[in-house]
């Protein structure tokens, strides 16, 4: 379900992998996130903090399955250097319901971008720079409290 | 206790993980934190960079008051920003 690795992802067979598992669901989102193609950026080099990543985003899982119907959840993230256009995450998940398949992947991603120990340094042509959490980040993570 | 650092916390420090055997005086985060502070400028340096620097002891955040014992896994590390 969770995979937390440096190695890219074939977006195909995860959805191949996914759809043969999920059974009857009528609902399924995709969300990708790739490195941003930004002028004089090289690459990004994201450490990570693997055991915990997985225990971190198991948690954020387990919230998402008791707060919408969901059956199949598939999550993986990379760290390491990554490239302009190259893919970070992914998040899948499946439903009977389209609005319990959509709602829990982007609630999934908003924690998992707060909460899950991964830290992005970008690499410049002339310098280097550790990413800062956004605050706009916290307050879209905090609106699922209000709902 | 293992201890771990992460981002520009290990770079500041200038490595990412290390053993130590912890005093039987330290009881809280807080207290590792000012031992290790003592023990080298290096840490004193990294712990004052920033006031928004998270913890995490057994892949679970922490409060600074919270007790540690020896066979914890204690981390450091700045604000998340995977995804």
């Amino acid at each position: 379900m969770i995979s937390i690795r440096r190695k890219d992802f074939d977006i195909q067979k995860e959805l191949d992998s996914i759809i043969t598992k999920s059974g009857n669901d009528s609902a399924l989102s995709i969300f990708i996130g790739k490195v941003r193609k930004e002028k004089k950026l090289r690459y990004l080099n994201i450490d990570c903090y693997p055991e915990m990543a997985k225990y971190q985003i198991k948690q954020i899982a387990d919230n998402a399955n008791k707060r919408w119907k969901i059956n199949k959840v598939r999550i993986i993230h990379r760290y390491g250097e990554l490239h302009p256009g190259e893919n970070i995450v992914t998040v899948i998940t499946t439903a009977n319901h389209r609005q319990d398949s959509l709602e829990s992947n982007a609630y999934i991603m908003d924690y998992l971008k707060n909460c899950a120990p991964f830290w992005k340094k970008e690499i410049y042509e002339d310098h280097t720079e550790w990413v800062k959490q956004k605050s706009s980040d916290l307050l879209i993570m905090e609106k699922w409290d209000k709902v | 206790m293992k201890l771990k650092y992460f981002s520009w916390i290990a770079e500041i420090i200038g490595k990412r993980e290390e053993v130590i055997e912890l005093p039987t005086e330290i009881k809280s985060l807080d207290d590792l934190i000012g031992w290790l502070s003592v023990k080298d400028p290096k840490y004193k340096d990294a712990f004052n960079t920033s006031n928004t620097i998270k913890y995490a002891v057994n892949y679970q955040l922490s409060k600074r008051d919270n007790n540690i014992k020896n066979t914890d896994e204690v981390a450091f590390f700045p604000p998340m920003t995977g995804g």
